[in-house]
């Protein structure tokens, strides 16, 4: 048996390689629409976002130790450092392009000449603007930016909503493409929050958030909570919207695939919300007496479940989403090596590390886990021209798929990948140079 | 002839309208109920971290002894090494702090003259505070009087009861529980430099030894606390 490690260093990788492919590709990709080379590249720098912040997180879970669940890390010990400032910037600079990205996938909701200059600044305005409020404050606003996810989450649903209802009115099954890629980016945006839907609906996960301001030593502001508030409350709402749409569908049409990814998630939330509840003595432990630890077994379906999704499922998700909806020139022969290297790789590194979860709390042999992924890697390996192929094969953009409700002259706008990535290096760089100069001055944590 | 393309709205439609604002009623809802919730715990946790009480942390101490008989020649240098894995620590201690004592066989004697002893505990992986003032890592005598050697192992650790600010017990405890220190290899150098009775000479050699013994007591903790009313 081994420890349970964390997952963290593996989300760093897959998030990176992932990113960094992505915009590689999306640089060959000229033959694309302007919107699928936009959002290829939004994609790939929330991801290349992600990825540096769980890499800073790393850094600190290797010098300071994970605390609790899900990478929770003494805020006394590592407040202040290089890595801790960076991890949080980097995070609110994904936060900032996630909530921007319903506004251009799978529409272009602003039908302007000015949209991506529109995206641009903001990006970079909210970069600076989160950079400078919580390099001021300590970080005692941090989380306030979620409340930008609610534009955002408004135009999915109404998005999802609106395709399901005329799928269903009309059967017609192309729009059902669409209800689905506002789903999936529901889920790519809101996926842990939905694991707690039934706590929120419960209104417990207050003392959980108040467990770890005592146990971090964390400074609760109305800012910080708000925020963490509002991303709970739109992940509650979202799965209980997806539910209601994807049974409703179900009853109509039929079961789907993303019908049952719902059900799954929605299924987790519930029993994640009844673990939560017989868990509520531990939880408030820290406040009435001291800080008595989670059982193991709440600390393993963490990990399987909320922990999984957001680190690792995720890529995954933005991948499925790259690729299915045709984002990338998958047709192109120089491109598709690179995606099937992608893949294999992706699938890989997410199965060798759920196995080595499973390791953490079977007694499996070391010898039986390794024949395990022997054969995990004959099946890919066997299969990998299927598996990519059937990916990209069933691939279609959204304007082939719904030409009626694509405007042409949005789509064939002119775009310069250079001058988006020359924005987003920029922002990059800024986070890395501030994180530097501010710790260096010893500004931070004081 | 150029044709004017009719766009379908992608956001709502008349039979969506109802099911859309249902959904947003919905979140709006959710987010005012838990509000009140959240504002309530935030005040009362507030409240709590900003009222830190204090805590008397005091230690059960448990002391473990190695020791080590060498005989060294004049003007003779020997390192001995202590393996502190030998050392059972019982569950929920840790290693405080080492301590070495130098004793020469003349000690308590009538030797008229005693002999220079000088003993270091040598700098290396183990895992303590070894730039600590506490640490008294050098010492030398030539009076017949045992050399007291200290190392810190554990941050700040000096076995006297502490009272710390903190808002629970968990916080209070956290600075004695940190893993990993007392790791590693106690080196001792010992020296000796034997002096003959009076500064004379000794013609048939019969001080040229001394036998030098090393007794180094591991101290160990385990720290409990009680609120200071």
């Amino acid at each position: 048996m081994v420890e349970i490690q964390s997952m963290v260093p593996i989300a760093a990788v897959v998030d990176l390689v992932l990113g960094i492919a992505t915009l590689s590709i999306i640089g060959r990709s000229d033959s694309q629409s302007s919107t699928n080379r936009i959002t290829g590249c939004i994609l790939g720098w929330i991801l290349i976002f992600l990825g540096l912040s769980y890499l800073m997180t790393a850094v600190l879970e290797f010098r300071y130790g994970a605390q609790g669940e899900f990478s929770s890390l003494y805020l006394n010990k590592v407040s202040g450092t290089f890595a801790f400032t960076a991890t949080n910037l980097f995070l609110s600079c994904a936060v900032v392009l996630m909530a921007l990205l319903p506004f251009f996938f799978p529409f272009r909701i602003i039908q302007k000449e000015w949209d991506l200059w529109f995206l641009l600044s903001m990006s970079f305005a909210g970069a600076v603007f989160f950079t400078t409020l919580h390099l001021m404050t300590d970080f005692a606003h941090y989380n306030v930016e979620n409340f930008l996810h609610i534009p955002g989450y408004l135009v999915m649903v109404a998005i999802y909503i609106r395709f399901v209802v005329t799928e269903v009115r009309d059967e017609d099954l192309r729009l059902r493409k669409i209800s689905m890629v506002a789903g999936l980016l529901l889920i790519g945006i809101h996926g842990e929050t939905m694991t707690y839907w039934l706590s929120q609906v419960l209104s417990i996960n207050d003392y959980f958030f108040q467990r770890q301001s005592i146990e971090t030593a964390m400074y609760a502001s109305y800012s910080w909570w708000g925020g963490v508030n509002m991303r709970l409350t739109l992940g509650a709402g979202a799965i209980l919207v997806l539910c209601s749409g994807e049974i409703w569908r179900s009853y109509k049409i039929g079961i789907s695939p993303f019908g049952v990814l719902t059900f799954i998630i929605f299924i987790i939330g519930f029993i994640a919300g009844l673990a939560d509840y017989a868990v509520l003595d531990i939880v408030r432990s820290c406040y009435e007496t001291s800080c008595e630890d989670f059982p193991y077994a709440y600390s393993i379906w963490y990990d399987f479940t909320s922990e999984a999704l957001v680190y690792l499922y995720t890529p995954i998700l933005f991948m499925f989403i790259l690729l299915h909806y045709d984002i990338v020139d998958t047709k192109s022969k120089e491109n598709r090596w690179l995606i099937r290297i992608i893949v294999i790789l992706m699938l890989l590194i997410v199965s060798s590390t759920i196995l080595e979860l499973i390791q953490s709390f079977l007694p499996i042999p070391d010898m039986i886990s390794s024949a395990a992924l022997a054969i995990v890697v004959g099946i890919f390996i066997g299969w990998e021209e299927k598996i990519v192929s059937s990916l990209i094969e069933g691939s279609a953009s959204v304007k082939d798929t719904v030409r009626d409700f694509v405007a042409e002259k949005s789509e064939g706008r002119e775009f310069n990948l250079k001058v988006f990535n020359v924005v987003f290096g920029c922002i990059t760089a800024f986070v890395f140079a501030i994180s530097i100069l501010f710790t260096g001055l010893g500004v931070m944590g004081g | 002839m150029s044709e004017e393309q009719t766009i379908r709205n992608v956001l709502m439609t008349k039979e969506s309208r109802i099911p859309t604002l249902g959904a947003y009623t919905l979140t709006l809802l959710l987010l005012v109920t838990t509000v009140g919730d959240f504002v309530g715990d935030l005040r009362t946790t507030a409240e709590f971290t900003s009222n830190t009480p204090e805590w008397n942390i005091t230690f059960e101490i448990q002391n473990q002894s190695l020791q080590t008989v060498e005989t060294l020649q004049d003007d003779e240098t020997r390192n001995v090494l202590f393996e502190l894995s030998e050392i059972d620590v019982p569950e929920g201690y840790t290693i405080g702090s080492i301590d070495v004592t130098i004793t020469s066989e003349e000690d308590g004697g009538v030797s008229v003259q005693c002999d220079s002893i000088a003993g270091d505990i040598i700098e290396n992986d183990l895992t303590a505070q070894w730039n600590d003032p506490a640490s008294n890592l050098s010492g030398q005598d030539s009076s017949c009087v045992p050399i007291e050697l200290h190392l810190r192992v554990y941050p700040n650790f000096d076995g006297q009861s502490t009272v710390i600010s903190a808002v629970n017990e968990f916080q209070a405890l956290e600075p004695w529980t940190e893993t990993g220190w007392g790791v590693g290899v106690l080196s001792v150098d010992l020296e000796l430099d034997v002096n003959t009775p009076l500064g004379f000479a000794d013609p048939i050699g019969l001080d040229t030894d001394e036998e030098i013994t090393v007794d180094v007591t591991v101290t160990m903790f385990k720290a409990s606390l009680s609120l200071v009313e």
